[in-house]
């Protein structure tokens, strides 16, 4: 950003990162799916200093909610802890690669595994808490099921958890994702958790929410030290998504796991979507 | 091995400390981040609409070196980029305090899932380094 910075920026910037905190935080990603199209298409920052602010945007997101579903007692910290080794290894193999492999291969595979895993989610529409689900041995040895207390329904719900081998490689999957390519990390997390292990909606995606905060910082430092958080760009998206983020941890208990699908498969699709219209063009390149 | 209901409760309670303690480190991260961000942002314009710096003449701080340099001179380019850092920095405190919270809770697994998580963060903040 070459020209004086405006207070108008900041406000854009600020109320653009509210909303993507309030959405992010329900439904456990990060919010660079706003943040960065913005910040390159209307602001004209470069790809790096977007890049910055998403990792930014990813920990406000996280952080801020997370105090509160914790709390709350939403979150499974047994599942999330866990699942954090699959995250944090995959992101750092992901950092290693980066320089290895073509990035555009990546986000067509990776935007056509997303449009598929939308199917079993529309099929789940109506469903509003897991039926019939054993936990595996993996899940009784890591005591990974729990109950939450659900607002909406009245009561406290208990869970089990199954396929943890799935889930947890699927966790590897989104930290070498995130470690690679940026973005999309939050989104492998909740179906990794709603889709193999069958762990209630707002468990997913409140877990989701506090782990994908540590995957993002595995890569904070880099990002510092290239120079990539600037700090007038970084500091309105820090503050809106905070603010937002905060929102929508009072906004949960308002929603049933139901609603929060509706809201999630949406995103899912414009998350692909994404990452198609970025790689596709690499291909050709 | 089934628990008395007297040890059911003190383990629930320890639970919940344990919840207790992580959420306030995020909480604690996130208001003293946005504390500090925010006084950053009110010095910077304030100057900017005094006539002071523009973006392109002043670059800003990407090190910690930087950082420290810009704060003993009130810059409040490196005041917002110490609020980054300490927001940046709060998911790796919520992993290390995470570590004494299982311990509270008396639950060896855990303390060593968490331990590794947090091995494997500052593996990448090093390598990470070295390959930057």
């Amino acid at each position: 950003m070459a020209t004086e910075p405006h207070l108008l920026f900041f406000i854009l910037v600020f109320l653009a990162s509210f909303g993507a905190g309030a959405v992010g935080s329900l439904i456990g990603v990060g919010g660079g799916i706003f943040v960065v199209p913005l910040l390159t298409l209307a602001f004209g920052l470069s790809i790096h200093e977007a890049a910055g602010a998403s990792i930014v945007s990813v920990i406000a997101t996280s952080s801020g909610a997370a105090a509160a579903y914790v709390r709350d007692r939403i979150t499974n910290l047994r599942v999330g802890m866990f699942l954090e080794i699959a995250t944090t290894l995959g992101a750092l193999s992901g950092a290693f690669l980066a320089t290895r492999v073509s990035p555009g291969l990546l986000f067509v595979v990776f935007g056509v595994v997303l449009l598929i895993s939308a199917l079993p989610l529309l099929v789940k529409i109506g469903e509003e808490l897991p039926q019939n689900v054993k936990s595996d041995r993996y899940a009784k040895t890591l005591a990974l099921a729990g109950s939450y207390p659900d607002a909406k329904l009245r009561r406290e719900v208990s869970y089990e958890v199954s396929r943890v081998p799935a889930g947890f490689s699927m966790m590897y999957v989104a930290g070498l994702i995130s470690g690679l390519l940026g973005i999309g990390s939050g989104v492998f997390k909740v179906l990794a958790m709603d889709t193999a292990m069958r762990l209630p909606m707002k468990v997913s995606t409140t877990t989701s929410n506090f782990m994908i905060g540590v995957t993002a910082a595995a890569s904070a430092g880099i990002y510092f030290q290239r120079g990539y958080i600037n700090p007038i760009v970084s500091a309105p998206v820090a503050l809106g998504v905070l603010a937002g983020a905060m929102l929508g941890a009072k906004t949960i208990s308002k929603l049933s796991n139901n609603t929060l699908r509706k809201v999630f498969i949406p995103f899912l699709i414009i998350i692909a979507v994404e990452m198609l219209v970025r790689g596709v063009p690499m291909l050709f390149h | 091995m089934q628990a008395s209901p007297s040890e059911q409760r003190d383990r629930d309670r320890l639970i919940r400390q344990a919840e207790l303690i992580i959420s306030n480190v995020l909480r604690g991260g996130v208001l003293l981040s946005a504390g500090v961000i925010l006084l950053g942002v009110v010095i910077f314009y304030a100057r900017s609409a005094a006539g002071g710096h523009t973006l392109s003449d002043k670059p800003f701080p990407s090190s910690l070196a930087a950082v420290g340099h810009g704060l003993t001179v009130g810059d409040p380019l490196a005041i917002i980029a110490l609020g980054l850092l300490i927001l940046l920095a709060t998911p790796v405190a919520r992993v290390a305090v995470s570590i004494v919270a299982f311990a509270l809770e008396g639950d060896r697994r855990y303390v060593v899932i968490t331990t590794l998580v947090l091995l494997i963060l500052l593996a990448s903040f090093v390598l990470g380094k070295a390959g930057a």
